[in-house]
């Protein structure tokens, strides 16, 4: 082999004796490999825009504790909440007629009729299990009743479809979380009474909300830093009366979600270091779908 | 290089002392086994034996062919006769023996004609103990079942011994069959000396038998329209354990009657059924027989004390302290048990009704109050029907009267089960997931909102229920078992009674011939030169092996419930779920 005038040029194959040792590389060395190609570049005020989905979030259930502590000290009497919530919804409802134009009433096969029935069914259920709910946890201490609450509604936030395709999200699990959530609370409650609007409040709060919520987002994109805005306001507000330290936790965290967080994310894009190269899984691409 | 099979040549003690004679009996070539039977002792004609040979061939009393296999002499020099080979042995080898008088050595055997060269082996056998025992082996099932013999490839060479010498009992071996040939065996110098006192066991014997089937045919007339046999009516008297055990000993007691005649011909040609048959139909009449003695026995002695007025008392007075222990037990899980964190509406509404199912009961037992000692007379007096129908009542007895235990238990037990599968099932939901039914396992499901609304109430709901519903169940549960354990125990008795098989185990001790588990052979010292002689004798079956082989089994084959698992884990998980759980400690079908 050494014996002809010209080096044939090393080949990256083990078939072939070239007379090297089999873990010789020459300079093509990682030639083949690439950094960072699929990388997302991030935009700024892109990501501060969209960070105003987490911060909703927050903002409702801030809202939904401070009614409950209302309703707990007897500030806020249940019937008021009741037609309160009430006449929002049904405000809300026609906006999301409105605002869709009927494109996705056809998509999905629920008429009016079966808006109706479920709204009967939730009422139904809930008065007639209320006297149950509230004598549910009477014998459980009430600082158990808080940890469960706040853990039940860590998971509403940590599982809650933010409209990425993350693995984690189960829109289910959110909403169990929340109601169980809910029911915890309104165990606490005095009367039967108390403990079905708590409930139908934290179905509206977190059920139907959120809904309306997606839709404006995805029709009139101008509306996302308004409906950010305007909910985190509501909420410091009525934090503000029950706590003073509980509203600057939350408007600290508030600005770090919309701010802090999308710049500290921005700032450490540069150090994405993603090597891609032969050795990869290979990837099957589907040419059909 | 061919191996050389070592030709054996079987021979019985009762025929050393015999005279001059010709051999007769069977002879396998393929497994170079010789089986000498007797010997026909000269002088004879012989025509007269070809006769006799060709009437044992045509009386299909045996599968194995007679045929005359050699010559045997007894001390004399006589030359003359055997140098003249026999035109009787007509094949192509034969044995010859030679003894001397008095001499205590074992014969001299050669083979001439084909086995000329190859090895010979003397095994010395007694007869009589052939006659009376069989070899208790597991090849003998299949053949019975398939109903024709299968001997060839399965069956052992000293099996083979065993059977020839049975099948002939009826033809060479009988002292009347042979007319004018003189043959010498082991029946010869039987006597009649025992046959007188037979005769008693004989009569008493043929009496029962009678008198029993006469019972039998009685029964049969009654029992045998279509009503009875119906599914309905056949499940409900099987459900009171008195019920399946009568129907045990009536179908033991049929078994006994009608055995015989159900066997066709070429069962009993092969007599391998017949002392197998006979050990089975002791077995049964023994059981039967033992436990209407001990019945009786328990029932002289429950009367000579004067006992169910005694227990009436003893008892009426225990249930009626029970039934206010139990009440105060429910008031107790009323309040705060045990510190124990309970739902108090709940716990109220359960107690509630629990403690008027106690009322009812305590009501119940005042109703049974004036019967209660004639009921124990007559359960007493049922021991003359055996000690196994005594038993059984006694557990029909105890079950009437803690039936309210066992209500208590069901109640809870499917309350806790129902409550627990809700709460699995919108854990599930909880996830979103949902149990899929047809590939068995847990999948991912896009829910409705108001699916998810509700199934998370209900989980809320469900999930602190729970620990209530769990101390009423625990509770229950602990008492069921309790009863339990004790039902078990008279259970497992019964089924014991009704199994052991006592005429095996006496037949072992006292007359250990006719249960054979084996043969050893032991070496007889020979003179030089001459063939390997060994004796072969019979070996009693183990104890083990009589009582796992003669285990009577379950004859009454109507079977509606499920099998029970009765292994600590089956009845763990069972207890866990809720499930409910059964007596055990009864016969499971395998």
């Amino acid at each position: 082999m050494a014996s002809l005038k010209e080096d044939t040029k090393w080949k990256k194959v083990l078939y072939d004796n070239q007379g090297k040792p089999d873990n010789y590389v020459d300079e093509s060395f990682l030639d083949e490999m690439k950094k960072n190609v699929n990388t997302r570049t991030y935009e700024l005020w892109n990501v501060i825009i969209e960070s105003g989905v987490v911060s909703q979030q927050l903002s409702s259930i801030c809202v939904f504790i401070v009614a409950f502590i209302y309703m707990e000290e007897d500030i806020l009497s249940p019937q008021f909440l009741l037609t309160l919530s009430g006449t929002m919804t049904v405000l809300g409802y026609i906006l999301y007629g409105v605002i869709d134009g009927g494109s996705e009433k056809q998509e999905s096969d629920r008429t009016r009729v079966d808006d109706i029935k479920s709204v009967c069914l939730f009422l139904t259920v809930t008065f007639g299990l209320s006297p149950i709910l509230k004598t549910l946890t009477d014998s459980i201490s009430t600082d158990t009743i808080y940890a469960m609450t706040v853990f039940m509604f860590l998971g509403n936030l940590l599982f809650y479809d933010y409209g990425s395709t993350g693995a984690v999200a189960s829109n289910a699990l959110s909403l169990n979380a929340a109601i169980f959530a809910s029911v915890c609370l309104a165990s606490r409650l005095p009367t039967p009474w108390h403990a079905f609007v708590t409930v139908i409040f934290a179905m509206q709060v977190f059920a139907l909300l959120p809904v309306l919520r997606r839709k404006l987002k995805s029709n009139i994109p101008l509306s996302q830093v308004m409906m950010t805005w305007l909910l985190a306001t509501i909420a410091m507000a009525a934090l503000f009366t029950v706590s003073k330290v509980g509203a600057v936790l939350f408007l600290l965290l508030h600005l770090s979600i919309t701010f802090l967080f999308p710049f500290w994310l921005i700032k450490l894009q540069p150090y994405k270091n993603n090597i891609h190269g032969p050795w990869d899984e290979a990837v099957i691409k589907d040419k059909d779908a | 290089m061919e191996v050389r099979r070592v030709t054996r040549v079987f021979f019985p003690y009762s025929c050393l002392s015999s005279v001059d004679g010709v051999l007769i009996g069977w002879r396998d070539q393929k497994r170079h086994l010789v089986c000498v039977v007797g010997v026909i002792t000269r002088p004879f004609d012989e025509q007269k034996i070809t006769a006799y040979l060709r009437k044992i061939t045509l009386a299909r009393e045996t599968r194995f062919p007679i045929s005359v296999l050699g010559t045997w002499e007894n001390g004399s020099n006589n030359i003359a006769a055997s140098t003249c080979k026999c035109e009787l042995v007509e094949d192509c080898s034969w044995i010859e023996m030679r003894t001397f008088v008095h001499n205590q050595d074992p014969p001299l055997c050669t083979a001439k004609g084909v086995w000329r060269d190859d090895p010979l082996m003397l095994i010395l056998y007694d007869q009589t103990k052939l006659l009376n025992s069989r070899l208790e082996n597991s090849n003998d099932k299949n053949s019975l079942l398939n109903g024709k013999s299968k001997c060839a490839n399965v069956v052992s060479d000293v099996d083979c011994i065993f059977d020839m010498v049975n099948s002939v009992k009826t033809t060479v071996l009988c002292k009347d069959y042979a007319d004018d040939i003189h043959i010498i065996h082991s029946q010869t110098h039987h006597g009649n000396a025992f046959k007188m006192w037979t005769f008693p066991i004989v009569i008493i014997y043929s009496l029962l038998i009678m008198s029993i089937s006469v019972c039998l045919k009685l029964s049969q007339l009654l029992f045998c329209n279509r009503l009875v046999q119906s599914k309905t009516v056949q499940r409900f008297v099987r459900l009171p354990a008195t019920g399946c055990q009568l129907i045990e000993r009536y179908c033991h007691i049929q078994y006994i009657i009608t055995v015989d005649k159900q066997l066709k011909d070429e069962q009993r040609l092969q007599h391998k059924t017949s002392p197998k048959l006979f050990i089975s139909k002791g077995n049964l009449l023994s059981s039967i027989l033992l436990d209407v003695f001990l019945g009786v026995v328990v029932m002289m002695w429950l009367f000579h004390n004067d006992y169910p007025k005694l227990v009436s008392c003893n008892l009426l007075h225990v249930l009626d302290v029970v039934g206010n222990e139990l009440q105060k037990l429910l008031h107790w899980l009323m309040g705060v048990p045990a510190g124990l964190k309970l739902n108090s509406q709940l716990d109220e509404f359960l107690g509630k009704f629990f403690l008027y199912h106690v009322y009812l009961w305590i009501g119940y037992l005042n109703i049974l109050r004036p019967f209660m000692e004639t009921i124990l007379w007559s359960i007493g007096l049922s021991g003359c029907l055996g000690l196994s129908v005594f038993l059984s009542l006694s557990m029909d007895f105890l079950s009437m009267l803690t039936f309210h235990i066992y209500c208590f238990y069901v109640y809870a037990a499917r309350l806790y089960c129902l409550q627990l599968s809700g709460l699995s099932s919108c854990w599930r939901l909880f996830r979103g997931k949902k149990w899929n039914v047809l590939r068995q396992r847990v999948d991912s499901c896009q829910y409705d909102v108001d699916q998810l609304f509700l199934g998370t109430i209900l989980f809320t709901v469900l999930l602190f229920l729970l620990p209530t519903t769990a101390l009423y169940y625990v509770v229950f549960t602990s008492f069921r078992l309790l009863v339990l354990i004790l039902d078990s125990v008279l259970a497992k008795t019964v089924t014991t009674l009704n199994t052991f098989p006592v005429f095996s185990v006496l037949l072992r001790l006292f007359h250990s011939d006719m249960l054979a588990g084996g043969v050893r052979f032991n070496v007889i010292q020979r003179m030089e030169g001459q063939p390997l002689c060994l004796s072969m004798q019979v070996e009693p079956a183990p104890y083990s092996v009589v009582l796992t082989e003669g285990k009577i089994e379950q004859l009454d084959t109507w079977r509606d419930h499920q099998i029970h698992n009765s292994s600590i884990g089956g009845l763990s998980r069972r207890l866990l779920l809720g499930h409910l759980v059964y007596p055990w400690g009864g016969d499971s079908k395998k």
